[in-house]
């Protein structure tokens, strides 16, 4: 079944016009994750700091959080725009590399922020933070999302 | 030349729904704008139209995000950018820049 979304069911919905709402929105981010795992388990959060190379940050939610694990894993979460009417959630898994060259493997989570959507993302990260594999994490996130 | 003195290094991508083509870089020297739209025209053009037109969007907002970045001194690696088909599963343009600099002017990186 799909599920229907309202419009007061978005949460930060003009984090993409208002600055001091998507500074509010990228805090709340990192207090779920925080929330949601161990401390040790992350790394570096923002790790993908999202600015230009004039230091002009950029408020396009692309990443709204990321952050390297302790164990040669990522997350990376992005935010994108408030505007369907049924629950916006996608995530996939990927190998890319840090900035040392070093192998990494990456969760990917694409979404439109409700309660709803937030529950997902987290309950994929926090398994996404265990040793599961990816090829189990592909097998979750389509038991959980697709 | 070993791939190590390759600091500037990157590549495009557009994948999902079966899709994996890329075009990347590896170079001395920070990535220019016009190097950069024409490896993102050189990726669309390893695409056929439906998986294209399927992007089409996307791909416009890469080129956007590119050209602003160079209006603002280009970008530092490490940088991820996804732009995602909205409602589809994983459909997507990838931008990853994960050596050196990337997207300065044409006159910046002589």
């Amino acid at each position: 079944m799909v599920a229907v979304v309202r419009e007061k069911d978005f949460l930060y919905k003009n984090f993409l016009v208002k600055k001091m709402i998507y500074n509010q929105n990228e805090s709340y981010w990192k207090r779920y994750v925080r929330n949601a795992l161990e401390p040790k388990v992350i790394e570096h959060e923002s790790w993908l700091e999202n600015e230009y190379a004039n230091g002009t940050k950029i408020y396009d939610g692309n990443p709204i959080y990321s952050a390297k694990l302790h164990n040669q894993k990522a997350i990376r979460i992005i935010q994108e725009e408030p505007e369907s009417d049924t629950r916006q959630i996608a995530a996939w898994v990927e190998e890319t590399e840090d900035e040392h060259e070093n192998k990494i493997e990456e969760l990917v989570i694409s979404l439109e922020l409700t309660r709803d959507t937030r529950k997902l993302a987290l309950e994929l990260i926090k398994e996404w933070a265990s040793k599961i594999s990816m090829q189990k994490m592909l097998l979750l996130i389509e038991e959980k999302i697709d | 030349m070993g791939k190590k003195s390759k600091i500037h290094r990157g590549r495009f991508q557009a994948q999902g729904n079966g899709l994996e083509e890329s075009e990347s870089w590896a170079q001395d020297k920070p990535l220019s704008i016009s190097s950069a739209l024409s490896l993102l025209r050189g990726l669309i053009a390893k695409l056929n139209p439906s998986d294209y037109t399927r992007r089409k969007k996307e791909f416009e907002k890469a080129e956007e995000f590119v050209e602003n970045a160079s209006e603002n001194g280009g970008i530092f690696a490490v940088k991820k950018k996804t732009f995602k088909v909205k409602g589809s599963k994983d459909e997507r343009v990838d931008i990853e820049v994960l050596g050196g600099k990337a997207f300065v002017k044409n006159n910046e990186n002589e």
